[in-house]
């Protein structure tokens, strides 16, 4: 023991309010996320295009005197034009009108089913991966069936059921939709429950519950958002799919898949009509992709500062 | 982080400069005309899919059919102008009793594949064994003609009560229920086609299953047959007519996505093929197009159970507010024609063409005026102020998707209907026809044999086929009599006015009478394209080289 | 390890028992049978038919024949092919798919880890860009488009390649190619996702204060504890590719197994859509209990099941 003098020591007293004082301002975990998204400008700039996409299918269908269903016999695959923005279809339909309308599907189809996806698939693969054992086992071999069984059926059956229409197809997708994500969360948590910080948790008498949404979900978010932006085009083409065998929506609506669809029929002839839903699609993916990483960063504990 | 966005945006740019690039290759048809210079008789075609049985007795559909009648002969078989003549197939000559109910065919010496000779008592078990329920053959009611021959199927008679008997290896005589006209073309019907007996009992139920399962009697011999891949049919050497016979070699691809198909035309891989209705604009104005008439009509038929269209006014209403020409001209593009009635030109009457003799149109066409009058007129009978949802029931296929969203906006625009459509998977749809469970439906229906009776008898009461659910006793009365009429004068009378008490009452709407688009190279001749039956003849077709 | 392979191949049986039943079930709910046709057969003859197929008898009675028959390693006759067995459509047209499965399998999953990896390293930079450019357009441009175009730019305009068909290897490159590009993007952005969730972790900063070289700490630290989860996803789409695809199949024309997964139930060809399910089951569930078993030989963490060690 080195012997230190007490006169190298200094008392200076307490100041009660100034031990109070927080350097930085207070702010919650969402708050934080929201500032360090605004701080990335590419996830912005996504962000104002996929509002500035969400005004359009408002707003797109009026902006020009055409329905979407009315057709015009005489004037059918015609190219741009300034009386039709996007060309016409098939049936002489105004496509830059079909195109909105078509996002309107779209985007509701593409959002709902990642939403729903995630909330099923995270709670359940989430549930699974951490009670770990006979829990999960049988869990994930229930997963299996689903994914075993043939999904057309299903579409099929449900078709007949519920008759046709969008719910019927966002019932359908989300039915098998969400054991994807189940599957990732798992394996997350299964990865992710050994770590110290769970024990830590457990020590201090977190429920499961806590444990899972707190700890847990949170460190998963990476994966949980890419899966995510994934899902949104999976289920617009699932949509496509539907519609290309002729069990999608109801015709003459349309959604950004249709008029894909459609327009690869005609593809070698009119490649102009399939070049604007696919151009949509893309940047729209491409906006959400960017603002999944953005959020991801954004809402990840691990990089609060 | 400006630049690396710039990758992007440039990766996007790539992207539209490759549809730039593929917009300025569309338009113009193929210019391959002289792309080949095929010195070998092969003719490439294209089957939409794989066949799902060459069992004679059980094949049901056309393309199991197409290479049927290619490899075997009938009886008889069509000639190039679609008529039936004596010695055109394995038959010689017949003889028809006075009554016309018996038939005795003489036939050829001809041979199968295998070196022996074609018998009497082939085509006898052949038939036999299409009826035996044992079978369970689909099509064994088109031999039902045959006196016994329904009887046997459905287990109340014996083989031996079937009116076919071969005399002796040459001679086959047939007895019939009724006068049938059409039954010498019925003879080269598929069903009716056998196998040489041996080979039946060798293989059983796996006839068919592979190209040495079968033993061929036509112009070609399957020598080749790839699974959901390819099929390849050689000259039959043995054939009774090979000198006929110019092309060594048929090759068939599967192909199914309508891009595909029209690349490979386009590369002269394929020789012809039938033009998937969205590219009919891009070889339209070119030489190697035609289209030809089918004995198939078009229409709308609704349920006369439902609420609505119980109702005979609103029925016509529906009916009168299409505009057929705009139709066939901007949605079919393929050469249909608009129908005005329910049997297709160039199906025979008494003497001549039926459709002439029984008048071209029943209503006109577009008639939007009546078609209002008479919406009103059957709203008040039925005594509702307002329609209620209307549902079209709608099929799966591209074209019918396309079809089906014209006629809704016909509708909507003439008559101010808002109609829904509905699709369902193929076979819901069918049994949602069979259970009533639909107001209207856009179907079309196929000749099976080429008299008008085929697309007549179908709307019987009690007609399996009738899922209109239409019952006229008067309409009933008509066709079965004319169904049993000797007297072909008489029994022409009756079908025409059967088909003027349908129009009547409508419970089928025309609308076109369909036609087939299709592109030929200029190098190949002589390849016909029957109304009905099988998509190709091509038992003189060659290849002229330059 | 033993004990717990035996244990999860009886769940595997067990689940592809269960599949199979509820397929079975659900199937025959859809309205109609393989018998309904556009042309009405009289009812005499649809019971011929019925009969011979023994549809004729109850549900249950069926599904005893059915179950029997399977354990004898009988998946029965075709419904729509009337002269061919399950089993000869299944050996005849699984081979296509596999081996297009294969190849482009590996394309993506090469191709998707190189780019994941490096997008993660290179964070921000111009290989970060290109990747996700690349892995937009896999999962932005559904493969329909990605194969006409491929198809009709080297095939039908250059003609460096043939339009469509089967034979010999350059009829496989196309659809390969267009195959791997969705499997491609999954997997480049989830191994970009998880590489910069590890890049952070402290044992990263340990190995690189051990001084390391660069590489193993990419090989041995990195890579080795982000693959969990491409790993998770590889499973089902593995099954998924190698048992055919429906798209890509029709467009090059094909001869493989993924059109029967549609069309057998277009048909309602009730012994192709239990061949079908049960052969894809059978690789699904593989797969699966490979993953698994992977993530225990990846990640030392995870342990499968109490008393599995």
């Amino acid at each position: 023991m080195v012997d230190i003098s007490k006169d190298k020591f200094e008392i200076i007293g307490a100041n009660a309010s100034e031990s109070q004082s927080i350097v930085r301002p207070s702010i919650s975990y969402w708050q934080d996320a929201w500032r360090r998204l605004k701080m990335n400008k590419v996830a912005m700039a996504s962000l104002v295009f996929l509002i500035f996409l969400v005004l359009m299918a408002i707003f797109g269908p009026y902006m020009r005197p055409f329905d979407y269903a009315h057709q015009d016999l005489f004037n059918t695959n015609k190219p741009f034009s300034k009386v039709h923005w996007f060309g016409t279809d098939y049936l002489g339909r105004d496509l830059f009108v079909r195109v909105w309308m078509g996002a309107r599907v779209s985007l509701f189809i593409g959002v709902t089913i990642a939403f729903l996806d995630a909330v099923i698939g995270v709670t359940y693969g989430g549930i699974a991966g951490y009670f770990g054992g006979q829990v999960d086992n049988i869990m994930m071999r229930i997963v299996d069936i689903l994914y075993g069984i043939p999904y057309l059926i299903l579409v099929i059956l449900l078709m007949v059921v519920m008759g046709q229409g969008l719910w019927t197809i966002i019932t359908a997708m989300v039915m098998t939709g969400w054991v994807g994500m189940a599957r990732i969360v798992r394996g997350q948590v299964l990865q992710l429950k050994e770590q110290e910080f769970v024990l830590a948790a457990k020590t201090l008498g977190a429920s499961p519950g806590r444990i899972i949404l707190r700890h847990l979900i949170p460190n998963a978010l990476g994966p949980i958002i890419v899966s995510m932006t994934f899902d949104v085009p999976n289920a617009i083409f699932s949509e496509a799919f539907l519609s290309y065998i002729g069990l999608g929506i109801r015709a003459p609506l349309a959604s950004w898949g249709t008029l894909a669809n459609d327009a690869t029929q005609v593809l070698l002839m009119y490649p102009m009509q399939l070049f604007i839903p696919g151009f949509f699609i893309s940047v729209t993916m491409l906006a959400f992709n960017m603002l999944g990483d953005g959020l991801r960063d954004a809402l990840d504990p691990r990089l609060r500062r | 982080m400006k630049g690396q966005k710039k990758i992007v945006i440039i990766g996007l740019v790539l992207l539209m400069a490759l549809s730039a690039v593929l917009a300025g290759c569309g338009g113009s048809a193929s210019n391959s005309a002289s792309n080949r210079g095929n010195d070998k008789q092969v003719l490439n075609l294209n089957l939409t899919q794989e066949p799902p049985t060459l069992d004679p007795q059980k094949a049901t559909d056309v393309v199991s059919i197409d290479i049927l009648t290619e490899v075997l002969d009938g009886l008889t078989r069509y000639d190039k102008d679609g008529k039936i003549k004596p010695g055109s197939g394995l038959a010689k000559s017949w003889d028809i009793s006075n009554d016309g109910l018996t038939y005795t065919f003489h036939l050829r010496d001809a041979k199968w594949s295998d070196g022996n000779p074609i018998t009497a008592e082939d085509f006898e078990y052949a038939w036999k064994r299409a009826l035996d329920p044992n079978t369970a053959s689909q099509y064994a009611y088109q031999l039902f003609y045959i006196k016994g021959a329904e009887e046997y199927n459905s287990g109340k008679g014996s083989a031996d009560q079937v009116a076919v008997k071969a005399l002796d290896d040459k001679t086959l005589q047939v007895t019939l229920k009724a006068p049938t006209p059409q039954f010498l073309g019925l003879t080269s019907f598929v069903t009716y086609l056998p196998l040489e007996k041996s080979v039946y009992e060798k293989y059983g139920d796996k006839v068919g299953a592979d190209p040495d399962k079968l033993v061929y009697s036509g112009p070609f011999i399957i020598s080749q047959w790839n699974h959901e891949q390819s099929i390849t049919l050689k000259k039959n050497k043995d054939y009774w007519d090979s000198s006929s016979v110019k092309l060594q070699t048929v090759n068939f691809s599967m192909i199914k996505d309508n891009n595909t198909l029209v690349q490979n035309y386009d590369n002269s891989t394929l020789d012809s093929i039938f033009v998937p209705g969205d590219y009919i604009d891009k070889y339209k104005n070119s030489s190697e197009y035609n289209d030809k008439a089918l004995a198939t009509n078009w229409y709308v038929q609704f349920n006369t159970k439902s609420p609505v269209f119980k109702n005979a006014d609103i029925r016509k209403a529906f009916t009168l507010a299409i505009d057929r020409k705009a139709f066939v001209e901007h949605v079919t593009k393929d050469g249909s024609i608009p129908a005005e009635a329910v049997v297709p030109p160039g199906i025979p009457g008494y003497n001549g063409d039926f459709r002439k003799e029984a008048g071209e149109t029943y209503f006109k066409d577009n008639d939007v005026a009546q078609a209002k009058e008479l919406l009103k007129k059957g709203m008040s009978e039925l005594g509702i102020s307002k329609l209620p949802t209307i549902t079209l029931l709608g099929d799966d296929t591209d074209n019918a998707k396309k079809y089906d969203q014209a006629l809704q906006q016909m509708w909507k625009q003439n008559l101010g209907v808002n109609v829904q459509i509905q699709n369902v998977a193929f076979k819901v749809r069918i049994d949602m026809m069979n259970k009533g469970n639909y107001d209207m439906v856009f179907a079309g229906w196929g000749a099976d044999y080429n008299d008008p009776l085929t697309f007549l008898d179908m709307w019987e009461t009690n007609n399996g086929n009738n899922t209109a659910f239409y019952s006229n006793p008067e309409y009933d009365k008509l066709i079965d009599e004319a169904k049993v009429n000797g007297d072909l004068k008489a029994r022409n009378e009756q079908l025409i006015q059967a088909e003027k008490i349908l129009m009547n009452d409508m419970p089928i709407g025309p609308v076109y009478f369909q036609a087939r688009a299709f592109v030929v190279k200029p190098y190949v001749k002589d390849l016909y394209f029957p109304t009905f039956g099988s998509d190709w003849e091509f038992k003189w077709a060659y290849i002229q080289n330059d | 390890m033993l004990n717990y392979s035996l244990k999860r191949f009886v769940y595997m049986l067990i689940t592809i028992w269960v599949i199979v039943t509820l397929t079975f079930f659900l199937m025959h709910m859809i309205p109609g049978d393989p018998f309904t046709s556009e042309k009405k057969v009289p009812e005499q003859i649809r019971q011929n038919m019925l009969a011979k197929y023994h549809l004729d008898k109850p549900l249950i009675v069926q599904y005893g024949y059915y179950l029997n028959n399977l354990i004898h390693g009988d998946l029965g006759i075709s419904l729509k092919y009337l002269n061919r067995t399950v089993d000869d459509i299944i050996k005849q047209s699984a081979p296509a798919s596999f081996q297009l499965g294969i190849q482009s399998i590996i394309l993506g999953v090469i191709f998707g880890l190189l780019f994941g990896i490096i997008a993660a390293l290179k964070r921000g930079g111009g290989w970060d860009y290109f990747s996700m450019f690349l892995a937009i357009i896999g999962i932005s441009v559904p493969n329909f488009i990605i194969a006409t175009l491929l198809q009709l730019l080297l095939a039908s305009k250059l003609r460096w390649l043939p339009v469509s068909g089967w034979g010999s290897f350059k009829y496989t490159i196309l659809p390969s190619i267009a195959l791997s590009f969705s499997t491609l993007s999954i997997i480049s952005r989830m191994m970009r996702t998880s590489m910069l969730d590890v890049i952070g972790q402290d044992y990263i900063k340990t190995a690189k204060a051990k001084g390391l070289s660069q590489l193993q700490i990419i090989w041995k630290h990195m890579v080795r504890n982000a693959i969990m989860p491409v790993v998770t996803v590889l499973g089902p789409l593995i099954a998924g590719i190698v048992t055919g695809t429906f798209v890509i199949e029709q467009i090059f024309s094909i001869p493989g197994l993924g059109k029967f997964f549609v069309q057998s139930i277009y048909d309602e060809d009730y012994s192709m859509i239990l061949g079908t399910t049960i052969f894809y089951s059978v690789i699904l569930v593989v797969m699966m209990f490979l993953v698994d078993i992977a993530y225990g030989l990846i990640d030392p963490r995870v342990r499968l099941a109490k008393g599995g060690k």
